[in-house]
């Protein structure tokens, strides 16, 4: 295995808590709190008060998801004291830092993957519960919407990711009094996107309950450009953090 | 004798407060230098100038004759002070993880010292006490076929039996190769007997430096000289 993908592999880990390491409590709540998610659920469906549809249109707020992650895979290091080990490793601030942004990527893919897997479950239950309210075919609408939508955040999630190192760097560089405008730049970039490009739209649900319905609202002809712009911007970001990781930040 | 680095006029502050001042000084190649100093002389910020965890004002570091840059720590061991190790790791994985990311990283040297030093290789990182951590974190270090080592604090809240220990590894190291060793710590009197050469400093300055046997026959013992200096 290459220096690369050893460090993805250890980036992979940082942050990750496996429900064995989870105290008596944390796993007695958590289970607490999935019986009652799912029971306050059950209820709902019987009402007939979810619609489909909702259950995979709340997907494009979750390009939130990769910012934080890389935040935190990056801030990690920090808090765990083991920022001198990885800084003084004999490796350009590019790979140490590329290395944290495939991470932060393939931990994006899998929480994508586990969130469409529940959402499909917990459709599945719908129709097996409702058959007549519930139907296979709303159940497929609603999962190619949920897999187009999936499919779009990932393609265009390096720029959150690379956002999420770039502030992470800055908040322990000499350029630390510059972060709120990398926090001003996120929150305009995020508020860009939600208000452009996201389509709010409420629809009749069978018992006249008007669910938030959510889809992504890109023209064909803006998909490449929008892509490009991600690539580009997500470039830039990763240059200014590599130089800043290598000229102005001290442990 | 040559110099495995050589320091000139580095100076580093940290707002208002001089870390390094003016602060020339070499370090004798293929020797272990003790670095001495009460809290404060800039101990720790020199230490980690040499791998660029801190960048200095001012001034010119040379390793081996070349100037600093992240590919030359292919060529330096560096155990930074009141590091941690991945709590995730288990102590195998550790050393597997040092095998693949630390260069010259010798696998089959780290398992005897791992046997040497009692610790376990199932143990998980987030159960080590601290005395077996700062001992896994020595071997990580001294298990490198690399030119220079440098300890900062290594025997920092440490019991006697893992001091003991530590100190044997590097006694060992040395016999092994010839690497230039640094080692910073406040524990002088047990680590004395390692010091081939010994640089103090205070407040950034340095105040005394020299071949540790001639200092011993001059003033007795390393540790008089530094309650001499520093009390």
């Amino acid at each position: 295995m290459s220096v690369f993908w050893a460090l993805v592999s250890n980036d992979l880990m940082l942050k990750k808590r496996q429900p064995c390491q989870f105290s008596v409590w944390t796993k007695f709540y958590l289970g607490i709190a999935i019986v009652i998610g799912l029971g306050g659920y059950t209820w709902s469906l019987l009402q007939g008060f979810i619609d489909l549809n909702y259950l995979f249109s709340f997907i494009p707020f979750l390009i939130i998801i990769p910012f934080g992650v890389s935040l935190s895979i990056i801030g990690s290091e920090w808090q765990n004291d083991t920022v001198g080990w990885w800084l003084s490793l004999p490796y350009s601030r590019n790979i140490l830092l590329g290395a944290k942004c495939t991470a932060s990527f393939l931990r994006f893919i899998q929480s994508m993957l586990i969130i469409l897997v529940v959402s499909l479950a917990l459709a599945l239950e719908a129709i097996l519960i409702k058959p007549d309210l519930y139907t296979m075919q709303q159940l497929f609408g609603g999962l190619q919407l949920g897999i187009l939508n999936a499919i779009w955040n990932i393609l265009i999630s390096p720029l959150p990711i690379f956002l999420g190192v770039t502030l992470a760097i800055v908040k322990r560089s000499h350029w630390k009094p510059a972060s709120p405008l990398f926090w001003l730049s996120f929150i305009l970039m995020i508020n860009l996107y939600f208000n452009k490009f996201l389509n709010f739209t409420t629809k009749n649900a069978p018992n006249g309950y008007s669910p938030l319905g959510i889809s992504i609202n890109v023209s064909s002809n803006n998909y490449l450009v929008i892509i490009l712009v991600a690539i580009a911007l997500s470039a830039l970001l990763f240059a200014i953090s590599s130089y800043l990781l290598d000229r102005h930040v001290e442990v | 004798m040559n110099s495995a680095l050589e320091i000139n006029n580095l100076c580093k502050s940290y707002g208002s407060k001089k870390a390094l001042s003016e602060l020339t000084v070499s370090f004798p190649e293929g020797q272990v230098t003790g670095l001495l100093g009460p809290n404060g002389a800039g101990k720790s910020t020199l230490l980690k100038s040499f791998v660029g965890l801190v960048k200095p004002e001012s001034g010119t570091i040379r390793v081996f004759g070349q100037q600093l840059s992240w590919k030359l720590n292919a060529d330096i061991s560096y155990l930074p002070d009141r590091a941690k190790w991945y709590k995730f790791h288990t102590v195998e994985h550790a050393l597997s993880y040092a095998h693949k990311i630390l260069p010259s990283f010798d696998l089959s040297r780290a398992h005897q010292m791992i046997k040497m030093m009692d610790l376990g290789l199932a143990d998980k990182v987030s159960t080590l006490s601290k005395g077996q951590e700062a001992r896994l974190h020595v071997i990580l270090c001294l298990a490198r076929n690399v030119k220079l080592v440098l300890l900062d604090e290594p025997f920092s809240g440490i019991d006697l039996i893992s001091r003991e220990r530590i100190i044997q590894s590097i006694i060992d190291s040395m016999l092994d190769k010839q690497q230039t060793i640094i080692l910073s710590t406040h524990e002088i009197h047990e680590a004395e007997s390692l010091f081939d050469h010994v640089v103090f400093l205070d407040q950034g300055h340095l105040i005394q430096e020299g071949n540790a046997e001639v200092l011993r026959q001059e003033n007795g013992s390393i540790e008089s000289i530094y309650r001499g200096l520093f009390r």
